[in-house]
């Protein structure tokens, strides 16, 4: 308990000090709510918008979580063939790279075209930014198993699936939850550009639609109440990583054990 | 002040990389006055008479410098007036009024459409007979969430049955889904859908009792001198009357600045935004002016669905050299 109040102080205490300076601000400069809303107004905007910032983040958590949960798996096993074979990754790798490297706002709205409006293609897009790490990673993984372990699996002809599940796979589990780890904050962005696109309106909005429609209504502090629940969302989906990862190697990886 | 430029820089920073420097220079003893003229959208007919001013240098004529912007998408153009990032922006009169409750202050000191363009567009095929019935209709509905225009559409006919989806501005959505209906302005993409052959009902959104100034130019109050407000809206006038005689002469030269729109669909838009320019008011107070009892109108309707929670005058949304904007 203790220990855990003491790594939880010093972040905390950053924030009281970055908010009660940012109010001062607003109020010493009398700046106007459309600029730069105090966090106070901030919290009353979510307060009173409970009801459709609460709808509004759980769609979004919905995309984050499915498109993030797509990429994993997209991630891993195309790292996975990708690893297994170095003609496959003489031909795939650049191909995956440039899928990294096209920008989401260019082919979301073919995303809508393709997919139609709603979760479908926000999911897609939060998969689109989300794969890249989790695959990269994934290789990285691989690449990186003991040269003695895979001499032993060598001499015991053990199968490409046996390599596969029993050597390689656990060799690139650190590798992937850090890839995962990364490709769980993307995922949110990836969803939220995606709603600005194809999300639907409404009482259901997701978060991406409550920024556009408060940006148009000059509601300053409704953006930032929504940017602040998409960063929780975030969060979450960050620590629900780092947890698994956590439960996946504490008997065995330094990193856990470590931090045991 | 210095404080609020930083910060805005830091919101809006896409928008504002269209703007060239934050603040303009005072003019050199001689110098034209330079106006940084911010558009909401793209070159388009809707900005025809802003353009063939300066084609044919009629603002040069007045002294000034005007420099127009298009929108680089999404730009917060009456955020950025109130910045002074641009001294200059086009529009729609009810955002004045939604800035004014969020610590702004624009006023309106030239109209361009004295009935509203904006409308939503239908695939001619089954359609329904009237603007009530799409809005209780079933499909997808693609509109600017958030806009006042729908608020009060809303609360004149109930929630929509139909899902609502963002508007893009584009029309690849709409040809992929013959259930889908969008919001248009009625000079832009059923021009474009008519060229494409492919038929569309419109429906204006005045059939739903909202006529609003949707297309202001708006400056902040105080901010640009009187006789620079006169001359520049004066040259503004003139321009608008040259393009609305002779559309076909300027639309090549604005297509140029758009590619996304020909200069053959820029004619098209233009004859159809004369109903909406050229009406008995414009004619008898002149192009630009604007009718203080639209606004009171205006801010009771947006008053009344709970958009606006104060009531100004409407005097002081238009700035009165505006009024001088007569023939």
């Amino acid at each position: 308990m203790k220990r855990s109040l003491l790594v939880a102080m010093p972040p905390l205490l950053v924030l009281v000090i970055v908010l009660l300076l940012w109010e001062g601000v607003v109020a010493a400069w009398k700046l106007p709510a459309y600029l730069l809303p105090s966090p106070s107004a901030v919290a009353r905007a979510c307060w009173e918008e409970r009801a459709r910032l609460g709808a509004g983040t759980l769609q979004t958590l919905m995309a984050s979580v499915g498109g993030f949960g797509l990429a994993a798996l997209i991630g891993v096993v195309a790292g996975s063939a990708l690893g297994s074979s170095r003609m496959l990754q003489r031909g795939f790798y650049p191909l995956a790279l440039l899928f990294q490297m096209v920008p989401l706002v260019a082919i979301a709205p073919l995303l809508v075209i393709w997919l139609g409006y709603g979760l479908r293609s926000t999911m897609a897009s939060a998969c689109i930014v989300a794969v890249f790490p989790v695959l990269a990673s994934t290789l990285d993984g691989m690449r990186g198993t003991d040269a003695g372990l895979r001499e032993i699996f060598g001499i015991y002809r053990a199968g490409r699936w046996a390599r596969w599940w029993k050597l390689e796979l656990p060799s690139a589990v650190p590798s992937i939850v850090t890839g995962c780890r990364v490709a769980a904050g993307l995922a949110v962005i990836g969803a939220v550009v995606g709603e600005f696109v194809s999300g639907y309106a409404g009482d259901q909005a997701p978060l991406g639609i409550v920024i556009t429609a408060s940006m148009r209504e000059a509601r300053t502090d409704l953006v930032f109440a929504a940017v602040a629940l998409s960063a929780c969302v975030g969060f979450l989906l960050f620590g629900i990583v780092s947890g698994l990862g956590w439960l996946l190697l504490r008997r065995w990886h330094a990193s856990a054990v470590q931090e045991n | 002040m210095r404080m609020r430029s930083i910060i805005v820089g830091l919101l809006g920073l896409a928008s504002i990389a269209g703007c060239g420097d934050a603040k303009p220079a005072a003019p050199a003893p001689g110098a034209p006055t330079r106006i940084r003229l911010q558009l909401n959208w793209v070159p388009e007919p809707e900005f025809g008479g802003i353009y063939a001013a300066q084609f044919d240098g009629l603002y040069r004529d007045a002294g000034l410098e005007v420099e127009i912007i298009k929108d680089p998408g999404g730009a917060a153009v009456p955020q950025m007036i109130d910045q002074g990032v641009c001294d200059a922006g086009t529009i729609s009169g009810d955002q004045i009024l939604q800035l004014r409750e969020q610590g702004g202050d624009l006023v309106a000191i030239y109209n361009v459409f004295d009935h509203t363009p904006i409308g939503l567009m239908a695939h001619a095929k089954d359609a329904p007979p009237t603007m009530e019935a799409v809005w209780k209709g079933e499909g997808n509905l693609s509109i600017e969430t958030g806009i006042p225009v729908w608020k009060f559409v809303a609360a004149k006919y109930g929630l929509t049955s139909r899902k609502q989806v963002p508007y893009g501005g584009v029309t690849a959505n709409f040809l992929a889904d013959a259930t889908l209906v969008q919001q248009c302005f009625i000079t832009s993409e059923p021009v474009l859908m008519d060229l494409q052959k492919v038929p569309v009902k419109v429906y204006n959104v005045s059939e739903a009792g909202y006529d609003p100034y949707t297309e202001v130019v708006a400056v902040k109050r105080g901010s640009m001198p009187a006789d620079v407000q006169r001359k520049f809206c004066a040259a503004m006038q003139e321009g608008w009357k040259r393009y609305m005689a002779d559309p076909a002469k300027y639309n090549p030269r604005i297509a140029a600045l758009n590619p996304a729109m020909s200069a053959e669909a820029m004619n098209l838009a233009a004859e159809r935004m004369k109903p909406l320019l050229l009406t008995p008011w414009t004619q008898a107070n002149g192009l630009g002016s604007m009718d203080p009892a639209r606004w009171q109108a205006m801010i009771d309707l947006l008053h009344a669905v709970n958009v606006i929670k104060t009531k100004p005058a409407p005097a002081s949304l238009m700035d009165g050299v505006s009024l001088q904007a007569k023939p």
